[in-house]
């Protein structure tokens, strides 16, 4: 698992690549070649590979959005937050993940939790709050790896 | 027109970035093992805590003020500054990194200043959001001038940030009240000249005249005198290159276990080694030492210059010359406390002549090197290597890392958690 996010991370980078030395094959050209593309997850991931950053989650206030203990998410902190966003936030001295609610009307902020076990939270001015980033993505695993 | 890229107090806006809780509390980032400060936070200034003292100096006013310190965290410093940096380079034709916090920006293609200040004040509120960095912008028509313009910017809050200094009255304001030692370029030499010719502020030494500037201070300071005027004359890709590289360290416990001490230099080869062939270059002299304590005053040494014929950026052939040269010169039992690589006669890899009488296999030592520094890049920087085999516990206990925060951008066990 290390290894898939050393390469994540470093999506942006210029990865060396295993060349094959082609001419030291004696045999009939391969007609596939000059097909070099390929799919590459991270691209579809990663959007903004400058403020993308990861993070591990722990514990499961919000498993019915499919958000479990021991997933990697990745954040992306150039998103403006919008109602309705799964947001890493800082709040009184803690990184968490919960579902923004901005009510308009009312003027409130809301982090709410996917759990029946918990409670949503109201943000108030004397919460120290930031909304640290927006989480796009979830990498489960379904297997050990 | 340039504009200046300067990063707020950088490495202690990185520690931050991670732990919002120190937002509004002192913070200070030290130097490996040397312990003085290398970064304060706006309230450690403000306490008149200088840059460079060793901390143990002001531990009593840390502790007072409960001052948050850390030891340098230079993976997650790098990795914050390049994104910074490639996040500036898709809105200049043309980046010069000047150093890890700092980047001139050529906006020469923007059609007038308000729209370079338009184009900063946006960069600006995209990498303090998307990075969580405050930066400061200095436009200018030199980049000396940027440096003048991007202090302003940050030391006062009405400039939000960035401050063009576009024309020649702003320019004269600016300079007027800005100290000539302050001025990118003029030293500490300089400034005893300028001073003793009665010089104090740049807008005095600016109204001298270009001969008055070259009889004093030559041509670097003639360079200087027109960029305060505002002509453009000084390529930051012109200074001169670094001559020298260096990977040195104090121990945190004197070290008696040669294997130990072969083991911390064998890493300081790796490291030099790989920097020169990173930047393509061999180098001819390389300067090992090791030295007990300077704090008592029978300080012993190891010091000796190896000299090899033929110019190399080899770790396996460096990391052995090296070792012979320490292992017939340590001595037992003598607490060995700070020990370093210097390479010397550092030039270009290419047409690096050949000796006639030469025993290595340079092809096959480059093939291997190549193989190894691929290996290294793609799983890590010691998976693969010249470094004797010390248990890792041993070896761990080298240095004090005790305050250094986690790599939370370059290690997957590192990324932060969050709560849920």
């Amino acid at each position: 698992m290390s290894e898939q996010l050393t390469h994540l991370t470093q999506a942006d980078q210029a990865t060396p690549e295993l060349v094959l030395a082609e001419h030291l094959h004696a045999g009939f050209p391969s007609p596939a070649s000059d097909c070099t593309e390929r799919i590459d997850i991270t691209r579809e991931i990663i959007h903004h590979p400058e403020t993308t950053f990861y993070a591990r989650i722990d514990g499961d206030s919000m498993r019915d959005a499919g958000i479990f203990s021991g997933d990697l998410v990745v954040i992306d902190r150039s998103l403006p937050a919008s109602d309705g966003d799964y947001v890493a936030a800082y709040i009184d001295g803690e990184f968490t993940v919960k579902e923004f609610r901005f009510d308009q009307a009312g003027q409130s902020a809301w982090l709410v939790p996917h759990n029946p076990a918990y409670s949503p939270i109201r943000v108030t001015e004397e919460n120290a709050f930031i909304i640290w980033g927006v989480i796009t993505h979830t990498i489960h695993h379904v297997r050990p790896v | 027109m340039f504009a200046l890229c300067d990063c707020n107090n950088f490495f202690v806006s990185c520690e931050r970035v991670f732990r919002p809780d120190l937002r509004d509390k002192p913070v200070v980032v030290l130097s490996g093992n040397d312990g003085c400060v290398v970064a304060r936070s706006n309230e450690v200034k403000q306490l008149g805590i200088k840059m460079g003292v060793p901390f143990y100096q002001i531990k009593p006013l840390a502790e007072k003020y409960g001052i948050v310190h850390f030891s340098s965290n230079f993976p997650l410093y790098g990795d914050l500054s390049s994104r910074i940096m490639r996040t500036l380079a898709r809105h200049t034709p043309y980046l010069e990194q000047y150093s890890i916090d700092e980047a001139f920006l050529d906006l020469s293609h923007l059609p007038d200043t308000s729209s370079m200040h338009a184009l900063c004040v946006r960069l600006r509120a995209d990498i303090l959001k998307g990075i969580g960095l405050p930066v400061s912008f200095g436009i200018a028509p030199t980049k000396t001038l940027c440096k003048v313009a991007a202090d302003y910017a940050k030391h006062y809050a009405g400039y939000r940030g960035v401050c063009a200094m576009d024309t020649p009255d702003k320019r004269i304001i600016a300079l007027k009240d800005y100290p000539v030692e302050d001025v990118w370029g003029i030293g500490r030499r300089s400034t005893a000249k300028l001073q003793a010719a009665g010089i104090t502020t740049a807008l005095q030494f600016a109204e001298h005249s270009e001969t008055f500037a070259r009889n004093l201070l030559n041509q670097p300071g003639v360079n200087t005198w027109r960029e305060l005027n505002g002509e453009a004359c000084i390529e930051t890709t012109d200074l001169p290159e670094k001559q020298t590289i260096t990977c040195s360290r104090t121990f945190a416990h004197p070290v008696t276990d040669l294997n130990l001490l072969e083991q911390a230099l064998a890493e300081f080869c790796d490291n030099v080694a790989r920097k020169l062939r990173s930047q393509h270059s061999v180098c001819r002299q390389m300067l090992v030492f090791v030295h007990t304590s300077r704090f008592n005053d029978d300080v012993r040494f190891i010091q000796q210059t190896i000299t090899f014929a033929i110019p190399t950026a080899n770790t396996q052939e460096m990391t052995a010359a090296l070792l012979r040269t320490v292992c017939g010169q340590w001595r037992p039992e003598t607490p060995y406390k700070r020990a370093g690589v210097i390479l010397m006669s550092i030039e270009s890899d290419n047409g690096v002549q050949q000796a006639l009488f030469d025993t290595r296999d340079r092809e096959r030592d480059q093939r291997l090197q190549q193989a190894l520094d691929l290996i290294n890049n793609r799983h890590g920087k010691r998976t693969v290597g010249f470094t004797p085999n010390i248990p890792t516990d041993k070896a761990a206990g080298l240095y004090n890392i005790g305050a250094k925060s986690p790599a939370y951008t370059t290690r997957l066990q590192d990324i932060i958690t969050l709560k849920c």
